[in-house]
């Protein structure tokens, strides 16, 4: 008994870090990206976040930013650091952030396990979480 | 008898009236419409007033031409309609070699040309076509569209206006 939770609170100790670290990933598409943006406008970080907009509940946000927010939730990835706004950290957890390019486009794509239909451009999405809050501003 | 008659004359002038009105409204009618199907082809000027063209602003025309800086051969951007999207409707991009279709509608600016299938251009008619520039993406958009309701807020899915 005692050493199945002992167990089980050493792993967890060990997991705990490892999925906070893991709250959102980048593909090397998107870390050089990223990272050339940093360089050329000479700013922090890029900050992501959502917003209660689009056919669908959410939208993604990408802004600069020079400081960390108190609550701002710090991302470490391939040599590049995003802050993650803390209201959109639920919605985005687990997120793959990945970065096209091709003649007619180049953009942010962001691959969401939470998201339950999109727009078609990928835009817009819906979590769980999100429809309440969506109702909630419509009320 | 007489006022029988009477009411006979009245009757036939005013029927005759009628039909007389309605072949002017028939004829009026077919001219309009055929006056539209010949308008793609003077519409593919820019300085053309025909406001059902499908137009290109200023940046869009840039970006076109910065594209074909690096290509070969002469590319035209086809813009099509298609079903899908969160609002029933989305707009895909494409880079073309040719028009495919013969009756495909094709507009010009600067040299830059768009082109647009005949099913979707009944979607499109009167649109505008920019390429928008932000920080998360930079892509060929559709940012003024009369027939459609405002749908999907990243601009690539609507409904159409009933």
């Amino acid at each position: 008994m005692m050493m199945a939770s002992q167990f089980l609170a050493a792993a967890a100790e060990r997991i705990a870090p490892a999925a906070r670290r893991q709250a959102v990933i980048l593909t090397d598409a998107a870390a050089s990206r990223v990272r050339q943006l940093l360089e050329q406008r000479q700013r922090s970080y890029l900050k992501l976040g959502v917003k209660s907009r689009g056919c669908n509940g959410l939208s993604y946000t990408l802004n600069y930013a020079d400081d960390k927010g108190r609550f701002d939730e710090l991302i470490e990835d391939k040599g590049v650091k995003i802050l993650i706004d803390p209201k959109a950290l639920m919605h985005v957890i687990g997120t793959k952030m990945d970065f096209v390019d091709d003649k007619l486009r180049s953009e942010f794509v962001f691959i969401n396990p939470n998201s339950k239909g999109q727009c078609g451009c990928g835009e817009s999405f819906m979590t769980t979480s999100s429809s309440g809050a969506t109702k909630q501003s419509a009320g | 008898m007489a006022p029988r008659t009477l009411i006979l004359h009245r009757l036939t002038a005013h029927f005759a009236g009628r039909i007389r009105q309605n072949q002017r409204l028939l004829s009026s009618h077919f001219y309009s419409s055929t006056a539209l199907e010949e308008a793609p082809s003077s519409s593919s000027s820019s300085s053309s007033p025909n406001l059902d063209g499908v137009y290109m602003t200023d940046t869009c025309v840039q970006k076109m031409k910065q594209l074909q800086a690096s290509e070969a051969q002469e590319k035209l951007l086809r813009l099509s309609v298609e079903t899908g999207g969160c609002s029933g409707f989305q707009y895909v991009f494409d880079l073309v070699d040719d028009k495919t279709n013969p009756d495909d509608r094709v507009f010009e600016k600067e040299g830059v040309k768009l082109v647009v299938d005949n099913i979707s251009y009944d979607f499109l008619k009167g649109a505008t076509v920019d390429y928008v520039e932000e920080l998360i993406r930079s892509a060929f958009q559709v940012t003024e569209n009369p027939s459609a309701v405002q749908g999907c807020s990243c601009k690539s899915s609507f409904m159409v206006k009933l």
